[in-house]
């Protein structure tokens, strides 16, 4: 218990400390786009793969306004046509995430490191505080401007069915082109679903997952009685109660009637089995979302036939620790000392049961497509950035390159029903596809190009360079972003370089403030960028040291705070010298 | 080692491939047989066909695909039955409301939890998944099946166990809501209060759903599960578990009751229970007890470890629970120390552990007791179970062997982290299951 606590404090220290002198300094990333010359693309010379499974080598893709005009080997380039060579490039439709939290407002800061809001009784807390808000819908909040949408795109995606966030029933789930200044304007399917978690309120009323649990049988049976009585208000008012409306209610009719399924998120085996329990009882049509732990319930999910969006989010190989058996000295009987291995075999049989644990988790796509079971993926609890490399481990797990590409596409597009507009690289289909620079399920593949409705997003073909090169030469001197990966509290802000024939210098943003403070210790070598500085955690002196690796226009490396730990750290260019 | 286990852990699952959980057939030989309800049986043998005890007696022969375990100098009782306990569930407090009769740990069923396998290695084959103690109505509970291997919570339930829902008095609702939440109740005067409130609250929504049905109303009242579930409790549908400590209170509840009707109540703790044995026993409530602890807090310091056989003797069908992980383990030395300290007989000292726990929950005619015809749920000991030297060696449920000392592996885990090695018993927990999750949702 202890130790939990002090664990507690000390993450809550690590965010007092990173906000004292990182913090976030967001800025809005500014679309900058100028009406095109041209509304007809051609990407010529690639190898595309229209659908999974298919291929075409030395092929064309054009697009004019919005919509596919030919793909194939024998496509007559139009003279409009602004023409991007991909020479040995792979194109593939445009990805469709099968649920996400794309386009809606980032919440702010740790919720659960807040103060309950006030409420006047927490046994019946006002509707929108615990969480139980279905009449929520995308249109009113969507933004097209956050970033969320081009980290989704630069990871392949085009198009994303998109809940918002929240609690038990945050609201309408609807299906959105990663793209356009309105929310009408990305809304393909303004209703898909309504969106249901078995997430509790905080601090009050539905609070546990069996509050939830009771609360949505009790909404549900409400609805269908509130149904029954306006049906019976409409043929013959006379006498009886005028029925109010209940926006809450309200939602859920087009559930209670079966025309509009539940998209519950449920992670692990159990949260599965409880929603499958809800789905018996009430008989509402279902789809399962961000499922990890599908291979316990092949038989379940075979019989019920639900659209299933398996997780991208799998678990991490923990930090290799040192490969060498560790020896220690022991005094034996006789008084010598004697060298011996310390490999403690309980540890040893630990470690064997949770390599297995992370098989079975990596196996699961292969597990249930090897069951006949179709599936998409959903990506709540992924990182965009972390998509191609948790499909390429899923792929080097068993599951054929086809199927991951068909969960991205093609069954994705059919579980949520807009199959005839996208999926496949078609003539006549939505201008959505993704130029990657090899096959994607190389190693080293990256996204060059991505076409949301036949508008161009280009991204540089960087690659990953974690060691320094002492001979490299770099120019330094400008704005550059930098966002740091910690768990949970993500940081960002800007750092400002000055090159003053090869002595740099420079100053780095608090991330809360924006306020600015000089670099200590600053030392390049080829581009290996290390700086340092020290800062006062509430009378502890910690010392932040960066050690970064410039290439063209980006960085990444590590930020080391104390004791605090070892976190990633990534940046881009944003400004010239001034 | 690992190998075994997969082996152990596909013969557990595999019965369930089709939706059924496992029955058991097997004949167990020449064992001492503790039947609880009909006297000790020497050299006895016990068959289990399909799950259920087909036959007791000398010499059986073993049918064709019956597998026989020999019990030769081992003791083969009932397996034992713990009325008060929190394992198993994910959730145990919905400690947002002092009546939250509607919510139901039922839908908060963890089959993965490794306590059921330390449960099994004390003998338990049957616990009472409780609601906890923050509310003055808390939820509803689950009459659970020590099931362990299964992955699907509906396989730990036991079919056809009647239904329970947990009430509490005194300190915890008191200091939850009233120094919590600065409302009702503040006092146990006000616990009191809201019973009858919500009594009459759910007896007027009775009335107007029965009206409803007659057509003398247009409308049925708006459904609300919480007044659904109480309803429920008044027409003796649902059987009262009630945390309880003080005889005051204690008295008071069952005045309560009379006052609305209602007759089928176990008294949870009921530490001050000798001071109204009588009064319990004309009421025909029933007592789970602990067999000595106590003063954990100020109004359980009036206590006796004599409480389990005064009860006893006063004609109260009283229990021994555990109300913890660890308890849970060895409630057969807890039936002891009572004994100890009351002179029980041995048939007393297990009947709270067996036949009694069974009548609180309403399976008596199921569980309890070693008889032709009940659930093959039992435990082999060697070693008298109330001996201080008493080891249980096996242990099944519908017949099927859930632990097996020989063999016993040493990771039982179901759920596995992939991203951690981690010793299994380091997330035991430690605190007071009774109160588990309350700090949480009050911001303490």
């Amino acid at each position: 218990m202890v130790f939990f606590e002090r664990t507690h404090t000390m993450k809550k220290l690590a965010v007092v400390v990173f906000c004292s002198f990182l913090g976030v300094f967001l800025f809005a990333q500014q679309s900058d786009e100028v009406p095109p010359a041209t509304r007809t693309l051609a990407i010529t010379d690639a190898i595309i793969i229209p659908e999974p499974g298919k291929k075409l080598e030395g092929a064309t893709l054009l697009i004019r306004d919005g919509l596919i005009e030919e793909v194939g080997t024998r496509v007559t380039i139009p003279p409009d046509a602004r023409i991007i060579k991909a020479d040995s490039m792979f194109i593939y439709p445009g990805f469709i995430s099968g649920l996400s939290h794309a386009g809606m407002p980032s919440p702010r800061g740790r919720e659960e490191d807040e103060e309950r809001p006030k409420v006047d009784d927490p046994g019946d807390p006002p509707n929108e505080l615990a969480g139980i808000q279905p009449q929520r819908r995308l249109v009113d909040l969507l933004d097209p401007a956050e970033k969320s949408l081009d980290e989704y795109r630069k990871a392949g995606f085009t198009a994303a069915q998109v809940m918002p966030e929240g609690r038990m029933l945050p609201g309408t789930a609807g299906l959105i082109l990663l793209h356009g200044h309105t929310p009408g304007e990305m809304l393909v399917r303004e209703e898909t679903a309504l969106a249901a978690q078995l997430r509790g309120a905080r601090r009050m009323y539905p609070a546990t997952v069996i509050g939830v649990m009771t609360k949505f049988r009790e909404l549900y049976r409400q609805a269908e009685q509130a149904m029954q009585h306006e049906v019976k208000y409409a043929s013959k008012p006379a006498g009886l109660k005028r029925p109010v409306k209940d926006p809450v209610l309200q939602a859920l009719y087009p559930v209670v009637e079966r025309r509009l399924p539940v998209v519950f998120v449920a992670e692990e085996v159990k949260d599965v089995h409880r929603v499958l329990a809800l789905q018996k009882d009430l008989g509402f049509e279902l789809a399962l979302a961000e499922v990890k732990q599908g291979w316990h319930l092949a038989d379940e999910l075979a019989a019920g036939k639900w659209p299933l969006f398996l997780s991208l989010d799998l678990p991490e190989e923990p930090k290799s620790q040192t490969k060498k058996a560790k020896q220690d000295t022991i005094l034996t009987e006789s008084g010598d000392t004697t060298l011996v291995s310390s490999e403690d075999p309980e540890k040893k049989a630990l470690e064997k049961r949770r390599a297995e644990a992370m098989e079975r988790h990596l196996k699961q796509a292969a597990t249930l497509h090897q069951r006949g079971i179709p599936f998409g993926f959903a990506t709540v609890e992924t990182k965009p950035k972390d998509v191609a490399e948790n499909l390429r481990r899923y792929v080097a797990s068993g599951l054929p390159e086809e199927t991951a590409l068909a969960a991205l596409t093609t069954q994705a597009a059919d579980f949520l029903e807009v199959s005839a507009i996208m999926g496949t690289l078609e003539k006549g289909k939505l201008g959505n596809a993704v130029v990657w620079t090899q096959s994607m399920f190389e190693e080293d593949a990256r996204v060059r190009y991505v076409l949301v409705e036949g508008q161009l997003y280009e991204y540089e073909a960087r690659k990953k360079g974690k060691k320094g090169d002492p001979d490299a030469v770099v120019a330094l001197a400008g704005t550059w972003s930098y966002a740091m990966d910690i768990p949970g509290q993500p940081m960002e802000g800007t750092i400002k370089l000055t090159d003053d024939g090869g002595a740099v210098s420079g100053e780095i943003s608090n991330p809360m403030t924006g306020e600015m403070r000089p670099l200590e210790g600053v030392s390049l070598d080829g581009n290996n960028l290390r700086f340092e500085f020290a800062v006062d955690a509430g009378g502890q002196n910690i010392t932040v040291s960066y050690d970064l690796i410039f290439e063209g226009e980006y960085f990444e490396g590590e930020v080391e705070a104390g004791q605090f730990g070892v976190f990633p750290v990534e940046g881009e260019r944003i400004g010239e010298p001034e | 080692m690992m190998r075994y286990f997969w082996i152990l852990v596909a013969l557990l699952i595999a019965p369930w491939a089709n939706g059924q959980t496992a029955k058991g057939d097997v004949l167990i030989k020449n064992g001492t047989v503790l039947t609880i309800t009909q006297g000790v049986k020497e050299n006895t043998d016990v068959l289990i066909r399909e799950g259920k005890i087909r036959r007791i007696g000398k010499g059986l022969k073993t049918p064709k695909g019956v597998q026989e375990i020999d019990a030769t100098g081992l003791y083969v009782m009932p397996g034992i039955i713990d009325a008060h306990s929190h394992i198993a569930i994910d959730a145990v407090n919905e400690a947002t409301n002092p009546v939250t009769a509607e919510v139901w740990v039922g839908d908060a069923l963890d089959p993965l939890d490794l306590s059921i396998y330390h449960a099994l290695a004390g003998g338990v084959t049957i616990s009472h998944a409780m609601h906890g103690s923050a509310n003055v109505i808390g939820g509803q509970c689950e009459t659970i099946k020590h099931r362990y291997g299964t992955y699907n919570p509906a396989e730990l339930r036991m079919e056809g166990a009647p239904r329970t829902i947990k009430f509490a008095l005194g300190e915890n609702p008191m200091r939850v809501h009233g120094e919590g939440n600065d409302k009702q109740p503040s006092t146990r005067m006000g616990v009191e209060q809201v019973f009858r409130r919500a009594f009459d609250q759910a007896r007027e929504y009775a009335r107007a759903k029965a009206e409803y049905k007659k057509g003398d109303r247009a409308l049925p009242p708006t459904y609300n599960e919480r007044m659904e579930v109480l309803a429920d409790v008044l027409s003796g549908d649902i059987i009262i578990h009630c945390h309880s400590y003080r005889a005051d209170e204690i008295y008071m509840l069952m005045q309560v009751l009379e006052d609305y009707g209602v007759d089928r109540i176990v008294f949870q703790h009921v530490n001050e229970g000798f001071k109204v044995a009588p009064e319990l026993a004309d009421f025909g409530a029933m007592a789970s007890v602990f067999s000595d602890w106590w003063a954990y807090k100020f109004e359980v310091y009036y206590s006796t470890a004599y409480n389990a056989a005064i009860l006893t003797r006063n004609g109260v069908v009283t229990s021994i629970n555990s109300d913890s992980p660890e308890l849970i383990r060895h409630l057969y030395h807890e039936a002891a120390k009572s004994q100890r300290y009351g002179k029980l007989t041995d048939e007393e000292a297990l009947a709270l552990i067996t036949i009694n726990p069974a009548k609180q929950l309403g399976i008596e005619d199921r569980v309890g007791s070693v008889e032709v015809g009940k659930d093959g749920d039992l435990v082999l000991f060697e070693n008298h179970p109330l001996s201080v030297y008493a080891i249980p060696q096996m242990t099944l449920v519908d017949g099927v062997v859930y632990f097996n000392r020989r063999g016993d592996l040493d990771d039982m885990r179901l759920d596995v982290d992939p991203e951690e090695t981690e010793a299994s018993y380091m997330d035991e927990a430690i605190e007071d299951r009774c109160m588990q999750g309350v700090a949480e949702q009050m911001g303490w």
